[in-house]
Order: structure tokens, then sequence, then C-alpha cells
């Protein structure tokens, strides 16, 4: 009984079905029989979720066990055997099925997780044929909504408790409880106002039955119906990996992809809820030019031409009079491409794509260094609103580490300094907001405690745009304009690059509101609305005499605009964004652009060659080749920084 | 009938026992000062000697689980004690608390002297608002008394004792659904060995943790005072002391007696005025609800209440709630009740107990209303063997084990129930039940 | 040549012809095999598979859910299932979820009967509507509206 404390050997040596396999130590029996090839069934078992053992799915024989074990939840020993296959074992994954099946309804063919279900996979394997339960099945009101994205069909639900335990073991929030007790029993939400979480849709995909539920996707597509294309989040700086699930070319469901240096394999709610807007009815798809002061639809060559001739005349006037604002939110193609065009086709480096002035500063840790941080501050922001996915990594160091967290507005908080005494394994978060004076404070600070500093970006390619030098004073990998590294891209782009730092964003919509500029250029932004002065960037559009707006929607930039051309989402076309710690992820094209909307690499190629390009570009790819050709290792290296 | 000894029940008639006074003048706290004075292991020593036995129902050894603490850990120890009382036949506990509290804190000094905790837990069963009230009055006297809190009677020995009352669930009587009820959690069990330690190394707040009955920690307190070895003496084989058994049902004095292990139960059925009203009894249930019956034939009858002979006949001493049931009683009918109680004490944390007591308790509505089919019985069984030794905790168990007893003797009063015309039996196919 | 000769000859000439005419004269009284289509139209077996045909209940509502497992079966890829949330105010089907676009191709469609086969509600079935020739591609996806057997208020 009383535990004698020896030295544990590191690995474990047991035999599965007459298989010996070697695993670490500690390493729990389901872990073991999977790599040991032995198939054992389960429903709420999830690796990244504490031990449960309450479906008994995965019940095994081990030797000189009384009673058959849960291999779920029995941590490996040294000489353990192990049977998975014994009619007794058998019986028992066919008593455990018919009990989770009485109550279950028969309701697959309308129920969305039909055809990707692990409890109709399970009983088609491992199930009765048929049922023995001739009573009447238990009954609730279905379906539930729990919040605005994930909605509870109680009837379903077979008590795995992974939403519980998700909820309360990664997201942290404990927004979901079990209520009541035995069969009565129903997962609920613990807040009266309901399932308050950033990370509710984690549950829907968590889920081994029908029973939590996205209310997007509700009735709109079979699980075999639709494409899954691998992507890219585009709503935040994380770059989480998601699966963008598409019928009749639009988007049904995005899922997560797993990457374990990103996202794990989660989502926030935003990424998996909030991309609808690509099937919006109220996206442009016709380009559109100004007659009598009225946006009417036009050909894309006529449209294109206007654009064309309008910059062109501007630049050959002055090329201080052409100025582009281009966007967070573009693939790295677009922006390199945006970029290349204004400095040699136009001449000038009036191009920014920046709000607001912030520190450029890439992140000092990776994003999983996060997790096994010891001591967390985030100053200035809330990570859990701003960045979700961020957050799951702060609470992995939180339960796991035992690591400090505080959440505070100043530099000179308290907390900041208690997490500067840890030293070493202190990690600050901060956002673009942090004034720099605050900053260099801290910095000066952080390296003399050996603390890491992250200033997070909040867009999906915010890092992106700055390493593809959309930036008036710098060229792609963060290259000064009036350096040494000039001539290599103009040997490069084949012509001259001007070497004086152009207009920022804030001198651009100044110098357009006095009458200075001619020709503006917005690319997938929206200063109007965006900018912090926002009557100055309407005064400046207002009096720009040619403004082109290449968006989506018709935004309110897009009121002053002459011409608009109509661009398409991330999901119809593929490309490459920069996450905030600097990874390079590609995506690819799910759909085919909706209506006459072009990908933006392929409005500005074409533009380029009516501006005189030798060679177009046909496609991403042959702009990221240059890319690579052009920057150093550390801006387009593909994965890790 | 042989002469039984009285030790729990010594004093049970002593007006205001429940007084710390009246206890103190009838060897009260002797054993608790004794104890104090004694190293913790000459406790445990003393404990060994007597051959004490859980008095919760799986009458595991309590020197074992005592030892089972381990030595010289900077860890807190808690002592948790299980007055959870649920089983239904059984309220043994209650009478202990109700008249006799301050054994119970005399005890709960002594085993904290012995696994070396400063901190003890009474876990009451939510519905035990008096006992509750009589147990909270004898700690605080207590306190004035200077038999708890720090230094207790200037022996350097510190312990704090605290009553939390439960919130109504037969599953928190099970030691790790208590503990997660203690902690704030759900009333869910935990994972138990070979899954994750014995609470005896991480218990509550993963501590080290011992949780007893309230019986068997009442006891300790006459052990100490008569002397492990004499309190040995008691009883047979295994099987050694007395325990308490509340006799119910169709008897003529249903009340808690106190027995010496190994009585045969028809002596304990005499004790109790014999069967009520002389008519004849047709099954009783030896330890609570959760244990299978045995028909009142004479073979049963005659068999000594201990652990090992429940064992070796497919029953349980359990909790010692002997229940006994004349010849008006229903086998299925009692079963219906039965089963409705377990599938609505089931905690709902693992299928086979959550599931298999509701579908359990469906048939018997259904058969008890005219609507059984013949198959229906065999059905039965089969779900029971489904549920036992699958489900997480013992509760599972508890809820199969009656049926199977039931079944075992009474089939012919679930056939008796089944129309002649009963449902097709097309509609429904057995499980292929594995050989071996 | 004698004028008996010529006569022969001639019987011989006259005979050929008519022992010709007796045999079409013998087929034109035996049973006929054609029938006079459109006009008249022959029985087909009780389980030809031809068109379609979305069944409702006897109280009208549909009974097509939309599960599109017919889509999922279908060897051909010819049918096209959008399914949509039944209401209070708007209730097509039983339960929660009916069919809010159900398009068949006809062009595809190979009537191999899966679709009906895989029906969880019985709602697809192929019946005896064969006159599915059409001269325009886009006619020949068959909705829901053309497909559906008339509700009883409609009739």
């Amino acid at each position: 009984m009383a535990e004698t404390i020896t030295q544990a050997p590191e690995t474990v040596n047991l035999t599965i079905d007459g298989k010996k396999v070697t695993v670490p130590k500690g390493t729990l029996l389901i872990t073991a029989a999977f790599q040991a090839g032995a198939d054992v069934p389960y429903f709420c078992h999830h690796p990244r979720l504490k031990p449960a053992g309450a479906c008994r799915m995965c019940l095994v024989r081990i030797e000189k066990m009384a009673k058959l074990q849960t291999a779920c939840t029995v941590p490996v020993s040294e000489g353990m055997v192990v049977d998975t296959l014994s009619p007794e074992v058998k019986q028992a994954q066919q008593g455990i099925l018919e009990f989770l099946l009485i109550n279950h309804p028969l309701d697959c063919p309308i129920c969305d997780r039909g055809g990707e279900c692990p409890l109709q996979n399970m009983t088609f394997q491992y199930g009765p044929g048929v049922t023995r339960f001739i009573d009447e099945k238990r009954h609730f009101p279905k379906p539930v909504p729990l919040n605005d994205y994930v909605s509870i069909d109680r009837e379903r639900c077979i008590q795995c408790s992974r939403c519980t335990r998700f909820q309360a073991e990664i997201a942290g929030d404990g927004a979901l409880a079990i209520e009541s007790r035995g069969n009565s029993a129903v997962i609920a939400p613990f807040s009266l106002d309901g399932f308050q979480s950033h990370f509710s849709g984690n549950t829907v995909e968590l889920c081994p039955v029908g029973a939590l539920l996205s209310r997007p996707y509700r009735f709109q597509s079979r699980p075999w119906e639709f494409h899954s294309t691998d992507s890219v989040c585009s709503m935040c700086g994380v770059g989480c990996n998601i699966a963008v699930q598409t019928r009749t070319n639009q988007l049904m469901r995005v899922n997560s992809r797993l990457n374990e240096d990103v996202n794990e394999e989660w989502t926030c709610d935003t990424g998996k809820f909030e991309q609808y807007w690509v099937n919006s009815e109220e996206r442009i798809t016709t380009p559109m030019i100004r007659r009598a002061s009225v946006l009417k639809p036009c050909s894309w060559d006529e449209a294109l031409t206007a654009v064309a001739e309008a910059f062109s005349s501007a630049a050959k006037s002055s090329s201080n009079t052409v100025a582009g604002i281009g966007s967070t939110r573009t693939s790295n193609e677009e922006a390199y491409l945006f970029q290349r065009i204004f400095r040699t086709a136009l001449g000038s480096n009036n191009i920014d794509h920046r709000m607001h002035d912030f520190p450029i500063r890439p992140m000092e840790t990776s994003l999983a260094a996060i997790g096994e941080a010891k001591a967390i501050v985030a100053i200035g922001f809330d990570p859990k609103q701003y960045l979700p996915v961020v957050w799951l990594r702060i609470y992995k160091a939180i339960s796991n580490g035992n690591a400090t967290y505080a959440h505070v507005s100043s530099v000179d908080d308290p907390a900041v300094e208690a997490a500067l005494a840890v030293g070493e394994g202190a990690i600050l978060l901060t956002d673009d907001h942090i004034a720099s004076a605050d900053l260099d404070k801290l910095t000066k600070r952080a390296k003399s405690a050996g603390a890491k500093i992250n200033v997070l970006l909040p867009d999906n390619n915010s890092w992106g745009a700055i390493l593809m030098g959309v930036l008036p004073d710098r060229l792609p990998s963060l290259q000064p304009v009036g350096n040494g590294a000039r001539p290599k891209f103009e040997a490069l782009w084949g012509g001259p690059v001007p070497d004086k730092p152009g207009l920022a964003t804030w001198d651009i919509l100044k110098a357009g509101a006095a009458g200075d500029i001619r020709a503006l250029y917005v690319l997938g932004s929206n200063p109007v609305a965006s900018f912090p002065d926002r009557d100055l960037a309407a005064s400046a559009l207002e009096k720009i005499p040619f403004v082109v707006v290449q968006d989506l929607f018709l935004s309110e930039s897009a009121q002053y605009a002459n011409v608009f051309l109509p661009a398409s989402s991330f999901i119809e076309k593929a490309g490459t964004f920069t996450n905030i710690e600097g990874r390079v992820q590609p995506f690819g094209a799910a759909i085919r652009p909706v209506g006459d909307s072009k990908p933006d690499w392929q409005i500005l190629s074409e533009l380029y060659a009516r501006l005189g390009a030798s060679a177009p570009f046909f496609g991403p790819a042959d702009i990221a080749r240059e890319i690579a050709h052009s920057a150093d290792k550390n801006t387009f290296a593909g994965d890790r920084r | 009938m042989s002469e039984q000894p009285q030790i729990l029940f010594k004093y049970r008639n002593v007006e205001n026992y429940n007084n710390i006074d009246v206890y103190m003048k009838h060897e009260g706290y002797a054993a608790a000062r004794k104890a104090l004075q004694m190293e913790p292991d000459a406790v445990i020593e003393e404990i060994k000697a007597s051959g004490l036995r859980g008095r919760g129902g799986a009458g595991f050894p309590t020197h074992i689980k005592w030892n089972g603490i381990p030595k010289n850990w900077d860890k807190p120890h808690y002592l948790v004690i299980n007055a959870d009382e649920g089983e239904p036949g059984t309220a043994k506990d209650r009478e202990l608390m109700n008249k006799m509290p301050h054994l119970l804190v005399e005890g709960c000094i002594i085993a904290a002297r012995a696994i070396r905790s400063n901190r003890c837990y009474i876990y009451i069963r939510g519905e035990y608002m008096e006992p509750g009230q009589s147990v909270r009055k004898a700690i605080q006297e207590a306190y004035d008394k200077g038999f708890l809190g720090k230094n207790i009677q200037g022996s350097g020995f510190d312990l704090d004792i605290h009553v939390h009352m439960g919130a109504g669930s037969y599953e928190c009587g099970e030691e790790s659904a208590l503990m997660s009820s203690l902690m704030g959690e759900r009333g869910m069990p935990r994972h138990k060995p070979p899954s994750a330690p014995l609470p005896v190394i991480s218990g509550v707040w993963d501590s080290p943790t011992i949780v007893n009955n309230v019986e068997t920690v009442a006891t300790a307190a006459p052990i100490l005072n008569m002397g492990g070895a004499a309190y040995g003496k008691i009883g047979s084989g295994r099987s050694l002391g007395t325990k308490l058994f509340t006799v119910s049902g169709h008897v003529n004095k249903p009340a808690n007696y106190e027995f010496v292990l190994g009585t045969p139960i028809r002596e304990i059925l005499e004790t109790a005025g014999g069967p009520l009203n002389g008519k004849p009894l047709k099954f009783f249930i030896p330890g609570g609800s959760s244990t299978p019956l045995f028909p009142a034939t004479d073979k049963f009858l005659d068999l000594p209440l201990d652990y090992e002979t429940m064992m070796a006949n497919g029953s349980m001493l359990g909790s010692g709630g002997l229940m006994f049931f004349d010849e008006g009683v229903s086998v299925p009918a009692l079963m219906t009740r039965l089963m409705h109680f377990y599938a609505h004490e089931s905690c709902g944390k693992c299928t086979p107990c959550r599931e298999g007591t509701n579908w359990l308790t469906k048939i018997h509505d259904r058969i008890m209303a005219g609507g059984g089919r013949h198959e229906d019985i065999d059905l039965l069984l089969d779900i029971c063997n489904n549920i036992g030794g699958r489900s997480f905790c013992a509760l599972g168990d508890a809820a199969a084990m009656p049926i199977q007893g039931a079944l075992k003797y009474f089939r012919h009063e679930y056939e008796a129930l089944i129309p002649d015309r009963s449902l097709s039996s097309r509609i429904y196919a057995p499980l292929p039940v594995a050989a071996g | 040549m004698s004028l008996w000769d010529d006569i022969k000859a001639l019987a011989e000439e006259v005979k050929a012809p008519l022992t010709g005419l007796s045999i079409t004269d013998s087929y034109s009284r035996q049973p006929r095999v054609t029938i006079q289509y459109p006009d008249v139209r022959r029985p087909l077996s009780r389980r030809a598979r031809w068109r379609h045909v979305l069944n409702r209940y006897e109280n009208g509502l549909e009974k097509c859910i939309g599960c599109s497992l017919c889509a999922g079966a279908c060897p051909a890829n010819a049918i096209y299932v959008k399914a949509a949330e039944n209401t209070a105010e708007n209730r097509v089907s039983p339960g929660e979820r009916y069919a809010e676009q159900y398009e068949i191709n006809m062009i595809r469609c190979i009537f191999c009967g899966y679709c009906e086969e895989a029906c969880p509600t019985q709602a697809i079935q192929l019946k005896d509507i064969y006159e599915l020739a059409d001269d325009e591609r886009k006619d020949l996806i068959y909705t829901k509206e053309m497909m559906l057997t008339p509700a009883p208020e409609e009739e």
C-alpha cells in the first residue's frame, strides 16, 4: 500500500494483443494500444483533455486485474499484458454501445453530424445490429440555442463530458457544465446568460455525436457533399490553420486544422463562425466606374485602362502625386506586387498600410513558448478578445505550469514588476497601441531581467505587409529604401527605385486634403472608417481627383472612388499569410472567384501590364518565387522564423 | 440465545449521553487521552490487534488503510468521515450521531492521531439535519473542554473538525464522489487504482486522505478503552468484533441492534421480535438494498452474518441494513421501487450505470404494468451483466446485484407477471454472449 | 406457244402476287403488336423505374426530409438537395428538416433507383412517367415542384 519511491525507468515495456511495445512512462494505455496497432474504440477520451473514463467504451482486459479496465485512464506499467480482442472485450464493447444507443435518437439522416459521427462509426464497427430496447426514449426540447453560434440537441448527448472538460481545461472558462444527474443529466451553460466563451465552436468539433451543433452550418450540407481546402484563418494575426469547407461555390463551414506550433487543433469563434461574409449578397462582383457622379458597372478592361491612364499621367507630372494605401489583409504576394508596381512603374515610395504609427518589432518568442512561460502579463489589451488563440497558450501556461498571469492597462502596473522578478521565462505581451516610449522603457527592464516582450499585431497579414515592404521607407525584408539593398531590387525589378522615403498614410491623407495628391490607390483598406482621424481621411478622399478602391464591399472609402475594382476573398485565391510570429503559411483556393470579381494579385498583375510591365505574373506562385529570390531567409522562410 | 456484548451501544440507554459531561462520566474521552499519549503507530497497532474492518460496506481492514498514509510527508493529511448514510435500509450511523455523537468525535481524535492528521471533515448526509446538529453541538462541546483545537490536553497535537452537510445524493456516499463533493466539485466518483493512486496517497486536494465510515471510527474509542486484543477476541475468523445492524421490515421490533459478527441471522430476527404478527417471512436482504436477497428458508436463516459467509453465499454484509419481508411482498414490485431509486441516484458519469439503471427501471415499469415479454427476464439479466463490473464506481454494481439475486430465487414471480400473449419476440434478438 | 400456254403463263403471273398477298392477309388476321401511341399506351410493369416522384403524407406534409442520402447514393451525381429548417409558421415536412431545393438532372440520371433505396422516409419513388424528352438542356433539370405529388388541398 505504501508507495515506495524507486528510481523509475524512463520507458515501459508491455504486451498488447501479443505485440510488444515500448512507450514512455506515464503513457495512457489507449495511446500505447494505438501505437501497437490495436483498435480501441472510445468517445470520451481526447489526448489533450484529462482522462474521464466516462463512456466506458475502451474497456480492455489487463492480466491480473479483476475487472475490465478503461484503457483511456490506466497508465501503462512494466510488464502489463493487455488483450483488446477477446470475445469478452468485444461483448463489453457491444454492451456499452447498446447502452449508449438506447436513448440516442435514430435521426442520423437529418443530423448534421451524420456521416462524420464517431458514434455512427463505432456502431457500424462494434455495435449490435439490432436493438432490444422497446420502451420510450428520453425526450428533451431540441435544438436549444446556447449562444449565437452553438445549439444543443440534448437527446443525442452521450454525456462524454468532452465539451465541459474542454471549457474547463483548455479554454479556462468552465462555460459549460453538467446539470442534474443520472439519466436526466444535461449539458448546460454555466452562466445564466448562455454559453459565454470565445471558444464555443471547438466543442462542436469535439462532440462525438450531433449534440453540440454549429448554428450557421445547420442543415447547410452533409459531410460527404462539401469540398475541404487547407487554408489559414483571415480574422486575426495568429494565423490558425483551418479547413475551409465549401459547396456550390459557397463557404459552408470552417473547421480547425492541426498545427502544433500555431493553434494546436483549436480555433476561436470568430475564426470558425465569423467568416461567412465571403458568401454575402452585398459583395460587389463587377467593376464600377464613376460616370456623372454615379458608380456604374463597366468591363474590367474599361476600369483597368482608366486606372492605368490616371496613374501614369499623374506619375508623369510628378511621382509624388500618386499614392497607395495597402492593407493588412491581402496576401504576401499581393502586398509585394502592390509595392513593386508603385516603386517601379510609378516611381513612388508613397505607399503604406498602417493606420497609425506603431513600433515594428518581431516577436521575441514563438507562440508555443507562451504556453511554457512562468509569468505572463498582457499590457494594454485583453488577449482573449483580441487574439483569442493566444489566450489558449496563456491558459496552458497557467494550468500546466502554474504560471502567473495578469492583464493590466499600464506598463507601470505592479504586476509587470512581479513578472519581471521571475526573470527568465517571463513573457510580456503587448499590442500595437503601446507608446514607443513605454516600449523602450519596458525593453530596458525586460532585457536586464531576462524576460521577453512580444508585440502582437492585430490583422492576419500585418506582419506580411511589413515584410513585403508596404511601407514608405522600407523595401521588402525591412531594407531601408536609401541603403545598399536598393540596387539589388533595381536589378531584380528592372528599373530604378526611388531612394527617398515616401509619405506614410497620415502624410498621404494630409497631402491629399491639401490637394497635392492626384491619384490614390486604396487596396483592401478603408481609411475613411479605420483611420483615427476620419474627417481628414474623408476630406482627403473627397479632394483627390482620382481614387481607385479595390475591395469586396462598397466600403465607406468606396463612396469616394472613381473606379471600384471588385476583389475576391481569401478563400477564392491561393497565397501565403505571415502570422504574428513571422510564420509564412500557405492557403489554397477553395472556390472560384464570385461573379466577375478577381483575386487582388490578378487585378494588380493586369494593371501592371497596362502600366508597362515587361512580363505579367500569371499566378501567386510566380510572385512567391520572386519574393523568395529577393527576400532574405528570415522573412520568407516558409515555416519557422 | 447467546449474550451479545454491547460495545458501541454500551451506554445507549444513559440519559443525555450526547452531553459531554454525561459522556465523560461513562469512560468518555479516556480513549482519546490514551491515544494522545501514545505514538501514532502504536494506535494503529492497537487497531490491528482488534482486527477492525471498515463498517461502511466493503470491509477493508482499517489498520492497513491507516498504515497506508505516507509517513514523513510534508503535505497535509486529511481524515474524512463518511456520514453520508444513504443505503436504503440502513440507519445505524444516524443513531450513533444522534445519541452518541461524542463517540464519533472521540473516534476522530484517535484516528487523526493515528494518521497524523490535523484536519478532519465529517461529511453528513444532507437529509440528516438532526444528526448534523447533534454532531456540531458535540464538536463545540469538545472544543470547549479542550479536546479539539490547538495543543489538545497539552499533548502538542492539533485537530480541527469540520462538519460538511451533503446536498442529497446517494452517490456521495461513495468515498471518491464524497471527496469530490467535499471539495466543491460535482458529486461524481474519481479515478481509482489502477488509473490513479489511492486516496491514502492522493485524496482530497491531492493530499493523503483517509475516508472512514462513522461506525468504524466510533469503534476506535471502545477498542482503545478495552484494548485491541480484547476486542479481537470477540467474533471469529476474520470477522471480529461487533457491528451495528439496522433491522427493519416485517419484524415486531425494528431498530438498530449491536451483534457480534457471525451471529446467526435467526438470532437477530428473534432479538428483533420475530416476524411481524407471526406472518411467515418470504425473503430478506442481508446488508442494505444493494446486496442480493436471500429467501427466508432455514438454510439462509441459519447462516452466520459476517463478511465471509455472506460473500460465499452470493451476497454481502454491506452496511448492515437487514430487511425482512413477509409473504405479502412482491419481489418484482420491490425491485421496481429499488430500480427507481438507483436510476434517480445514478450520477450520470458513466454509460452503464446511467443508461443501464434507466433501462432496468423502464423494463420493470413495463412488466408491472402488464406489458412484459418473456424475453424481458433474460434481458434484465443481460443488462445486469453488462452493468456489473463495467461501471465507473460501485453504484452500477449496486443496482445490478439485487436484480441478479431476485431473479436467482424469485424468477417465477416475474414470469407470473408476464401475460401469456406477450409482445412478439421477433423484434428482438439477444446479444451474442461471449463464451468464457 | 399456244394460247393455252399463254393462259397458263398468265395464271402463274397472277398466282404469284396472290400467294404473296395471301401471306399478308394471313398476317393481317393475326393480333396486332403495335399500338397507336400516344392515343393508346401500353401498361408498364409495376416495378418500372422512370421519372422520380416526391411523395407526401396523407396530411399533405412532404415525406422528404432533405437528408441528401439520395444524392449520396446517386452513382451519376445527378441529385442536388439544399435543406432548410421547418418552423412553426412554415412546416413543410415532419421533424426538423426539409428540402428547400431538390433537383434531379434527368440527362445524368441512369434510373438505377438507388435514390429510392437510400431514402429513409420513402419520399422518392421512381414511377412510370417515361415521357421525358425535351429539346432544352436546362429544362431537363427537374425541380422539386415538378416532381412533388400535388398537395391534397391543391387538388
